[in-house]
């Protein structure tokens, strides 16, 4: 299989509001981070792809199967944990992943076994048997991976799973995606606003804002593409680092906070610091310029920021 | 909270099919259901309306029969007159079978469908919310719509719950009764006496069923609390009455269906057509004119039980359980 995700022109309107705009991407197996700002559309494009909601125009592909002729086949292969609770009140945890299970073509001795299993695997243990109604949030992301993943899917889509946790359950959560793909080859796609996350366990990026896409990459590219300049905090030596750099033939500017931004060409930081030193000149700190990742994701922050204002 | 360091582990075995996961939801909703005690005693009240019916089939089967234990024990304590009398009147019975037999099936038949659609009414008030009033609400129907299965699916699956509650609480406790009631007649041939008499109801029982539930599910798909649900399934049910008195005066017969408990009602009534039955006997019967006098053609014209429309009732259940399927299509899904 080449591409687990392929739209084109993948459109979605609420009203006069375009969620997707004409979105086209091929993406290969592994883990993928969509990440965009709230309201890039990260979810409604999860959401057309698993036929959760009409898409407007446009074709879509899951696992190579066209989503509008094998919908029903293709969601047997795929797995879901929605951003949002989706509990079903009254079921008890284990009974909660084995019903989902059952749900996805699993018979129902085989569901509660892999029910356990994936409680085990996300790290559930007695809670298991508590009323799903009753969990901390931590608890509840965790039963949706769990049934996101019960039935052994080859892909699955999860939309913001560290929403609501605290740093070490965040951490947690990003631990067991990063295992998914790692220890069972299943393809994780990463739906999150947050760049930590994504950046920590995706191999490719596909960047939405205002509900097109920005840039689809590896991550290693993205790192790779970074700006050759530096920005420099000097106590004082202003002119003299402005002189130093003019020698060099680095270009430089004074920034509005009054540090001094240099573009050096350079493929690290070490010429700076040695230029620096040996003019004699201590800077305050040396911050190197943002990678292509930081800066198209500060890039579709503006863009979702225009878009709701 | 600790993160297992159990790995993943891949399943590898054959996929069920699409109608075994429509069972699943079906059986799931029903065990989720009957976790209710109140629902519990309602369905075992609606059985006894059945079982009640079970020792007059009994009786009757005896006293057919002058060889039965109880006309022995009859003759025993009332003498022997008593037991020619009402051999002699039981003769006169079994020469017309196909109208005492099925008559009074049709009889008892009809007075258990009207015990029936009460119990139906509670238990419905009982479990509506937790149809898919529950799932819209805790956002449920993300995960059935995520899964492999279609809407459609999940609406097969939903309504598999109420059609198989109220069948199991409606339709089953009167083919019990039929089934025991004629096991205990010495006379076989009321099996076939009396088919006819349970085949109508049964088919009542499931036109109400299927029209019932398409109702509830429709007001649990409009509702997304289960107080909501509640109020209002017995405000639709209770204020129908007033309603459908209403339109029967302004736009005639077909009005008072507006009620749709009155048209299962009226195409139960339709069906079992006692009115016939009491023709039948009257005109067949030598000695029955000693009970009843002869009905005339005003009687026929006028009193309720001669009236008869399978038509009217019919459709208006049609429409209502096409109106309830649009409204449930256009609900079920993902907000």
């Amino acid at each position: 299989m080449s591409f687990v995700i392929e739209t084109s022109s993948l459109s979605k309107r609420y009203g006069s509001f375009k969620a997707l705009d004409a979105v086209d991407m091929s993406i290969r197996p592994g883990t993928i981070g969509l990440l965009g700002p709230n309201g890039a559309g990260k979810s409604t494009l999860i959401k057309c792809l698993l036929q959760l909601q009409d898409k407007d125009g446009g074709k879509a592909s899951l696992l190579g199967k066209d989503i509008d002729r094998h919908g029903r086949e293709v969601r047997t292969r795929i797995g879901y944990a929605p951003e949002q609770d989706c509990h079903i009140p009254g079921m008890l945890g284990c009974e909660y992943v084995t019903y989902c299970a059952q749900l996805s073509g699993l018979p129902f001795s085989a569901a509660r076994q892999r029910a356990h299993e994936m409680l085990d695997f996300v790290g559930m243990e007695q809670e298991r048997y508590r009323k799903v109604d009753t969990y901390s949030t931590g608890m509840k992301q965790r039963v949706k991976i769990a049934q996101a993943l019960a039935h052994d899917p080859e892909l699955v889509f999860l939309d913001e799973p560290t929403n609501g946790l605290d740093p070490k359950g965040q951490a947690l959560i990003l631990d067991l995606i990063e295992k998914i793909w790692r220890e069972s080859g299943i393809s994780v796609a990463l739906s999150s606003h947050l760049l930590h996350d994504v950046d920590r366990i995706c191999e490719q990026i596909v960047i939405i804002s205002g509900g097109r896409i920005l840039v689809q990459d590896t991550l290693e590219n993205l790192k790779s593409q970074r700006k050759p300049g530096a920005e420099i905090v000097l106590p004082d030596s202003l002119e003299r680092a402005q002189g130093l750099f003019a020698r060099k033939g680095w270009v430089c500017e004074v920034l509005s906070n009054g540090n001094l931004k240099v573009l050096h060409g350079e493929r690290t930081l070490n010429p700076v610091i040695g230029a620096l030193a040996e003019e004699g000149i201590s800077p305050l700190e040396i911050k190197e310029s943002p990678n292509a990742l930081n800066e198209l994701f500060v890039r579709a922050l503006g863009i979702g920021d225009k878009g709701a204002a | 909270m600790r993160l297992s360091s159990l790995g993943y582990k891949r399943w590898e075995g054959q996929s069920t099919g699409i109608w075994t996961r429509r069972w699943v939801i079906t059986k799931t909703g029903i065990d989720l259901c009957l976790k209710s005690k109140l629902l519990k005693i309602v369905i075992a009240l609606s059985w006894c309306v059945s079982l009640i019916a079970i020792p007059v089939y009994f009786t009757l089967g005896q006293m057919l029969s002058p060889e039965s234990g109880l006309m022995g024990y009859l003759s025993g304590v009332f003498g022997e007159r008593f037991y020619q009398a009402i051999t002699g009147l039981m003769s006169w019975l079994l020469l017309y079978p196909e109208i005492c037999v099925n008559g009074i099936y049709r009889a008892t038949f009809y007075q258990m469908m009207i015990g029936h659609m009460a119990f139906s009414f509670l238990a419905v008030s009982l479990f509506v919310p937790k149809l898919i009033s529950h799932d819209m609400s805790s956002q449920a129907i993300v995960i059935y719509n995520s899964k492999a299965l279609t809407r459609f699916d999940y609406m097969i699956g939903k309504f598999g719950i109420v059609f198989l509650i109220l069948s199991f609480m409606w339709v089953a406790p009167t083919i019990f009764a039929w089934f025991v009631g004629n096991l205990l007649s010495p006379d076989w041939s009321f099996f076939v006496h009396s088919f006819d008499a349970v085949a109508t109801s049964v088919l009542v029982g499931l036109v109400g069923v299927v029209a019932l539930s398409c109702i509830a599910l429709a007001v649990s798909a409009l509702a997304k609390r289960t107080s909501t649900a509640v109020t209002m399934w017995i405000f639709i049910s209770v204020m129908s009455v007033p309603i459908s008195v209403i339109m029967k005066f302004v736009a005639g017969g077909w009005g008072a269906y507006l009620n749709f408990y009155y048209a299962i009602y009226s195409l139960g009534h339709s069906l079992l057509n006692l009115g016939q039955v009491l023709l039948d006997a009257q005109n067949m019967l030598p000695f029955f004119s000693f009970w009843m006098p002869p009905f005339s053609e005003r009687d026929l014209d006028t009193l309720p039980m001669f009236q008869r429309d399978v038509v009217g009732p019919s459709v208006m259940l049609a429409i209502f359980v096409s109106i309830s399927l649009l409204i449930i299509s256009k609900k079920v899904k993902p907000q």
